[in-house]
């Protein structure tokens, strides 16, 4: 509850901090404008009219099914991963075997590329929801395991000790010690899964769906309608955006306030 | 009472300890003193249960014993109150009895309302080393085992926290197995005073003080120290001339 609040309490000012990141963002946006009048709204559409497009798209109502369908599979995907790979790397870090025998199967596993998962998916689950959620699910995995191992694998040897001495029960080694520790490289593991989901899911969605915002893609796409691509596009990107900066960041800020006091 | 007898260590094939045979009945402290590397640190974890025994008997029958490490060793996202805490919330006491409890031991140890709000990267090292010793007596123990507490203290704040220990000791008879480097600190709060050597680590003297620990004063100390110097296996045992 107080970490709600002080979520809602921090948005403000954090904000407020956010001035320089929109500045560098108006400057992207300048150089796509440079672009497009170099080149021609065919090739590239100026901002204004994507984004004209994308307000078309979300007014007239278009735009949400598609993105509550694909935010729906990134997040099943997402939180699959999160839940497996955080306990399995919890668990694996507290074994000096089990993680020597993971690394190898992790490069395995990550160095896959998601389209071969994609393809293997396609197979075994068809054009249903399977399809998109397995993929994201198994190219976030190994990034959250490997985040939960490298955590559990260098919590200090000294506060173990301490623990095992004060006759910590489970409950409180899992919730006073391992987690607050694991929590600081769970978290980037956590956004980063985050960022890999929504490109891996609009990626399964292209090519194996027929709805969803991979799907409204390949379908602009199909009508040479370029407009229509960017906005999706700039869906996609925005609302990852969000979800990291909004969301993510302060409470990451929050959890990890014992970092920051001076 | 906590006994051991032919107690022997050693790591892969380096024997650290050797025939040690000590004994810590309720209400003493016992001083092990002797130069870095001698397996005191070694002997400390076998009582606390921190290593498995290999060859030997250890018999521990306290059935509250608490440590204080070399370093305070606090858990960084606690604050200091919840750090003293941590003892009381394993047992499973309720949770306004043991912040009760930790205040007051907070203030005991002379950390006020302020510090105990504090995060322990936030403290000094002093006032980390009181929230350790705080975190140990909290829990009301029959057997202190203490790993160089002090030694990176000034000697105003080790004089200090001397008086704590021994009137906490003193109140609740507490048997106190302390491990120290400085052979005033042992005059200054042992009962016994056991001198170990190194390689393989072993005892080699045994001192004892029968002047109770309240009632040492400065020049007593001096003196005994200098007293204890000058037995033989001592200065072999540090590699003094």
């Amino acid at each position: 509850m107080t970490l709600l609040k002080n979520w809602l309490a921090g948005i403000p000012a954090y904000l407020w901090s956010g001035w320089g990141a929109l500045a560098s963002l108006a400057l992207l946006l300048a150089a796509w404008e440079g672009v497009s009048l170099a080149y021609g709204a065919l090739i590239l559409p100026d901002p204004a009219a994507t984004f004209g497009k994308l307000l078309d798209l979300f007014i007239s109502g278009a735009a949400w099914p598609e993105l509550a369908i694909t935010a729906r599979r990134a997040m099943s995907g997402l939180l699959l991963a999160i839940l497996v790979g955080s306990a399995l790397g919890m668990a694996a870090g507290l074994s000096p075997t089990a993680s020597m025998m993971a690394r190898p199967i992790v490069t395995v596993v990550l160095g896959t590329p998601p389209i071969a998962w994609l393809v293997l998916a396609m197979l075994w689950f068809g054009a249903n929801d399977g399809t998109p959620v397995f993929t994201v699910f198994i190219a976030c995995l190994p990034v959250v395991f490997v985040g939960a191992l490298q955590g559990t694998r260098t919590l200090d040897r000294h506060l173990k000790d301490m623990a095992t001495v004060f006759r910590l029960p489970w409950r409180m080694k899992l919730f006073d010690l391992y987690l607050p520790h694991v929590v600081s490289y769970l978290f980037p593991a956590w956004i980063n899964a985050l960022g890999t989901s929504w490109k891996v899911v609009v990626m399964a969605e292209l090519l194996s769906s027929s709805n969803g915002i991979g799907a409204a893609l390949a379908v602009s796409r199909s009508h040479l309608d370029m407009e229509a691509t960017l906005a999706w596009v700039v869906t996609v990107v925005l609302t990852l955006l969000a979800v990291e900066y909004l969301l993510l960041e302060p409470i990451k800020r929050e959890v990890e306030r014992w970092r920051e006091v001076t | 009472m906590l006994h051991l007898s032919g107690v022997a260590h050693a790591y892969a094939l380096r024997t650290v300890l050797e025939d040690i045979t000590l004994e810590l009945p309720p209400g003493r402290i016992l001083a092990l003193v002797g130069p870095s590397g001698c397996g005191k640190t070694t002997l400390l974890h076998l009582c606390a249960g921190l290593l498995t025994l290999q060859t030997g008997t250890l018999e521990n029958r306290y059935t509250r014993p608490a440590v204080m490490f070399q370093q305070p060793r606090l858990l960084p996202w606690k604050t200091t109150r919840d750090n003293i805490a941590l003892g009381l919330k394993a047992a499973g006491l309720p949770r306004a009895e043991w912040q009760l409890r930790a205040q007051a031991m907070g203030h005991a140890v002379g950390l006020d309302a302020a510090a105990l709000d504090q995060f322990p990267h936030q403290l000094s090292g002093g006032m980390q080393s009181r929230a350790a010793l705080a975190r140990a007596l909290v829990l009301e123990p029959d057997l202190l085992l203490m790993d160089e507490p002090f030694s990176a203290l000034d000697i105003g704040l080790k004089a200090q926290l001397y008086r704590l220990l021994l009137e906490h000791q003193n109140a609740r008879n507490v048997a106190v197995l302390i491990i120290t480097h400085d052979l005033m600190e042992a005059v200054r709060l042992a009962d016994t005073i056991l001198v170990m050597a190194a390689d393989p680590g072993r005892i080699v003297h045994r001192f004892a003080l029968d002047t109770p620990a309240a009632a040492r004063n400065d020049d007593f100390v001096h003196a005994t120290t200098a007293q204890f110097l000058h037995a033989p296996d001592v200065r072999a045992s540090f590699g003094l001339p």
